[in-house]
């Protein structure tokens, strides 16, 4: 318990700084929902005479504005490659600290494995990711309350926030993998951000082709479609996916950790 | 000019590959996207004339603005200029902490060099990279002017235009280097580098989502508009300023940290 403890103290600030952006970005984009619904039938209309590409880039594809749910599943967009930086960031940084920090020596010389000290710095940094999706919920309810908006849009919110959990658990664990796998923690770290960058323009180049077929495997971030989310009609088969995609790359992890070369960067 | 030359070395290639992915998703944009936009105007004109006429009107005023290169070039900047703050700041970000992750700052600072030598080379070589960068982004935004507005054309706006990235990127490049000097420790230069940009990103979309005026003074995105660079000629000044002084203020608190600051032994 020791070091998982010690894990969340000193991952607490820069937790605390991404929720704030999370906060603003939550509030400001909620507040200005009313707004936007109120001409959110012409801009809707609007946007459909723009080309398909001009939509994609700006990620207003596949949701109509007008309504609440539609808005939010936009505003949910960009939370989506927040939680996804700041995912990819914990799963990097649980790997790689003790290395960047030359501190590896003094803990892996401890009398515990280096998967029991992996698994409880992971731990520690799913529990930060978990907090984040569950304070997406929090400030949801919390501005759409300022709105004073009827009817009830609870379940949306939680299936987003779960949504943001498991694309999170996705690049953490991808991140966390590549950490392993690089012997220099900074290549680790950059191959992690690609991934999101990447797999962020297969999304734009999804929305934008009529059918992208398998596309969809390649980007989480259209795992969970904005339709889909609205309509609570989950994709079970991306939800497994998701789990199973964790699950391989969190196994390298352990494997890999267990038996590379430890060392300064 | 031995550091010069050895972080030259070190960083080019990062940001060779960042300036091309830029030009790139500009050419991109641009070849791909503008012809199909500007033909989308004819029916958004169209749905316009069923809306109520004073409805019409107001959005209608800004019709020639949006249907034009300069409407089409500056509606992608938000993109580029994402990726070129996190470029940007990630140079800053790794040069200036390149002894201090390696922990070799010593090695550095016992050599013959005064400390504002050993800054002005890391400088300079930070602005080549930049610049370098700028001068291919900017040579590809004129070379697709040319190709894709129409008669007459207005280069010189244009350039203008081009060069907000440019701007923007060395106000990041300040943060960047702020950070890497103040900062006890840098632990991942990308990491740190796409959550400024990312940052830089979030304010430039809560200022767009809360439309308030006042919130342009921290929208870093702003601060050098290439639109109203192409439709006036020149930025908004006030903004232009808060960018330039933030910019400077940025560098010479840097300057002073890093020429004064206590090395920590290891």
């Amino acid at each position: 318990m020791n070091l998982f403890r010690k894990e969340i103290k000193f991952g607490l600030k820069s937790f605390l700084l991404w929720t704030l952006g999370l906060f603003m970005f939550v509030f400001a984009g909620i507040v200005k929902s009313s707004a936007a619904m109120a001409d959110g039938q012409f801009m809707t209309e609007l946007i459909n005479k723009f080309p398909r590409i001009v939509v994609a880039v700006m990620g207003m594809a596949n949701a109509d504005i007008s309504k609440f749910a539609g808005f939010y599943a936009v505003l949910m967009q960009y939370i989506l490659v927040l939680t996804a930086v700041f995912a990819a960031h914990l799963g990097s940084r649980a790997v790689s600290r003790e290395s960047v920090d030359k501190t590896y020596e003094f803990l892996f010389t401890k009398p515990r494995s280096r998967s029991f000290i992996l698994a409880r710095k992971l731990l520690a940094s799913l529990v930060f990711l978990t907090a984040f999706a569950c304070l997406n919920l929090v400030f949801s309810l919390l501005a759409v309350k300022q709105l004073g908006l009827e009817g009830d849009y609870t379940a949306l919110y939680v299936r987003f926030s779960f949504a943001l959990w498991f694309v999170g658990l996705v690049f953490f664990s991808l991140a966390a993998m590549f950490a392993a796998i690089f012997r220099v923690a900074e290549q680790g770290a950059r191959a992690g951000n690609l991934a999101v960058m990447i797999t962020y323009a297969a999304a734009v180049v999804y929305d934008l082709l009529e059918k992208p077929g398998v596309l969809r495997l390649f980007t989480p971030f259209r795992f969970f479609l904005n339709t889909e989310m609205i309509d609570g009609t989950v994709s079970v088969f991306f939800l497994l996916f998701c789990v199973a995609l964790s699950a391989v790359s969190l196994f390298v992890t352990f494997r890999r950790f267990e038996r590379r070369d430890l060392g300064a960067v | 000019m031995n550091v010069f030359r050895f972080e030259l070395k070190r960083a080019w290639v990062g940001a060779l590959i960042w300036s091309l992915v830029l030009t790139g998703l500009l050419c991109g944009l641009i070849t791909g996207a503008l012809p199909a936009f500007m033909e989308s105007r004819v029916a958004v004109e169209n749905m316009l004339k069923s809306l109520p006429p004073a409805f019409a009107a107001a959005f209608g005023m800004q019709m020639d603005n949006l249907f034009s290169f300069g409407g089409f070039y500056a509606f992608g900047f938000l993109f580029y200029s994402l990726f070129g703050a996190i470029m940007a700041s990630g140079i800053g970000l790794d040069l200036f902490s390149r002894e201090k992750r390696e922990k070799c700052m010593d090695f550095l600072l016992t050599k013959p060099r005064g400390r504002s030598r050993l800054f002005a080379e890391k400088l300079l070589a930070s602005l080549t990279m930049i610049a370098a960068s700028n001068v291919l982004f900017i040579a590809a935004s004129l070379a697709l002017y040319r190709a894709y507005a129409p008669q007459p054309l207005m280069l010189e706006r244009a350039l203008v235009a081009a060069s907000s990235l440019l701007w923007m990127e060395l106000l990041f490049f300040a943060v960047g280097t702020c950070i890497a000097v103040f900062a006890k420790r840098v632990r991942s230069v990308s990491g740190l580098s796409t959550a400024i940009g990312i940052g830089g990103f979030l304010l430039s979309a809560l200022q767009s989502m809360l439309e308030e005026e006042k919130l342009n003074f921290i929208n870093p995105f702003k601060y050098f508009d290439a639109a109203k660079a192409f439709f006036d000629g020149a930025f908004e000044l006030k903004y232009a300023l808060t960018g330039a002084v933030i910019t400077i203020a940025l560098m010479a608190a840097a300057y002073v940290r890093y020429t004064r600051a206590d090395i920590p032994s290891l």
